[in-house]
């Protein structure tokens, strides 16, 4: 996963209309880890001709190119001559998947991709590989403004993860760092547990989808899960209910929620949301969809960022 | 800047001979009801083998709302003169301090602001 990051970073060109990603997704028996970035044509033409190589040798043609560069002084300006390429072939044992467009004289769009198996030392097999186009399709369809996407189980090491990320990527140097970093934070933290505690569980895995994008003036932070059938009343009442407060309502209706929800031994205080709203000033944009499969419940609030 | 680090880190410890308690770090955890049960439970029976008070000692540098139920729940046992608060919050951290305030209003019990 590192090395398929930091082919982004060594041959990755920072250019402003780049929409450079990175992704993981686990299907079944495989992990197929994808990247995406602009390069130049001098990186177009190692890359091409490298895994062009790669992906023709045999796993022990693979090690023996692996310890020959290693031996040797042979070293790129930007990595390993290719060391981590080829390390990549090893790991996954099966062809790297690729794909250049080009975009622009001497400006390409490298899409990249390695298809690894969940059981260690047994490559993926073809059948269960996903075709690097279907990421393509993916990820060129995600709004450009998104910085960070997960879909998957809502556990408390994956959520203490989604919080390192959110941090990570929402820092900020305005005077009013203090209220910014906190208002990101708790929005965060009480959306996502909104999943862990309330979200249908099947088989202890509780499917949710947390989002974070940039705008122009602040973070939009989305949540979506499947719910359980007895709250959708419930949350839809709620929920239009919190939205009618004012901003200056809303300090007093913490309080009196607080006390009297203090009073009974449930693990919820049900201040969280009243939280989201009042310090972020936002409103909370939600919409309830019924499915076959149940009703979903899409959740979202703006963050602004204050300067 | 906060320090927002260390997500699990929530430090609690109770000197049942003195009467101290402190309760420092982040308070974030999932299951909030049962990490702060035995502290409850604790006080409930300090105060049924003493007549002394209680000082609660916070230094929080974030606190989800589902702590700041348990918190309630904590501190309601110290009210009718059984204890009182001392909230230590980050200096010039006035979201901290601000949301000390808001639980001194809902309780019955004295809170002296320190700002560390």
């Amino acid at each position: 996963m590192i090395e398929v990051f930091q082919n982004i970073v060594r041959h990755g060109e920072d250019v402003e209309e780049s929409k450079d990603c990175f992704g993981v997704r686990c299907i079944a028996d495989g992990l197929h880890i994808y990247s995406s970035n602009y390069i130049n044509e001098k990186a177009y033409t190692f890359l091409n001709s490298k895994l062009k190589e790669i992906n023709k040798l045999s796993s022990e043609e693979l090690k023996s190119l692996y310890m020959e560069i290693l031996e040797s002084t042979e070293l790129s300006e930007k990595g390993g001559a290719g060391l981590g390429l080829i390390d990549m072939a090893r790991k996954s044992g099966n062809s790297i998947q690729h794909n250049f467009k080009e975009l622009a004289e001497s400006a390409y769009q490298f899409n990249y991709q390695l298809d690894i198996s969940a059981e260690k030392g047994v490559p993926l097999k073809q059948d269960k590989n996903i075709d690097i186009h279907e990421n393509i399709n993916i990820y060129s369809n995600i709004d450009k403004n998104i910085l960070f996407y997960f879909k998957g189980d809502f556990s408390k090491d994956n959520i203490h993860s989604l919080l390192s990320i959110l941090k990570a990527n929402t820092q900020n140097d305005s005077k009013n760092d203090e209220l910014n970093s906190f208002s990101i934070f708790h929005t965060g933290v009480e959306l996502i547990q909104n999943i862990s505690r309330h979200g249908r569980s099947v088989n202890d895995f509780i499917e949710g989808v947390f989002s974070l994008s940039q705008e122009k003036s602040g973070y939009y932070i989305s949540t979506g899960n499947y719910l359980n059938d007895e709250k959708i009343s419930n949350v839809e009442e709620y929920l239009l209910g919190l939205n009618q407060y004012t901003i200056d309502e809303l300090k007093q209706v913490y309080l009196q929620t607080l006390k009297k929800n203090a009073l009974n031994d449930d693990i919820n205080a049900g201040v969280g949301l009243i939280d989201v709203r009042r310090y972020n000033q936002s409103l909370i944009d939600y919409e309830i969809h019924k499915y076959d499969s149940g009703s979903y419940l899409s959740m979202g609030v703006f963050i602004p960022i204050i300067n | 800047m906060m320090d927002l680090d260390n997500f699990d880190q929530t430090t609690v410890s109770f000197d049942e001979e003195t009467g101290n308690l402190r309760i420092a770090g982040i308070s974030m955890m999932e299951d909030s009801l049962g990490f702060y049960a035995e502290i409850k439970n604790k006080i409930d029976a300090y105060f049924l083998n003493h007549s002394n008070s209680i000082t609660v000692e916070f230094e929080l540098t974030y606190f989800n709302s589902s702590s700041a139920k348990q918190f309630i729940q904590i501190l309601s046992r110290l009210e009718n003169d059984k204890g009182n608060v001392l909230w230590k919050y980050p200096k010039g951290n006035t979201i901290m301090e601000d949301r000390g305030k808001e639980l001194e209003i809902l309780l019955d019990v004295s809170f002296e602001f320190i700002p560390v």
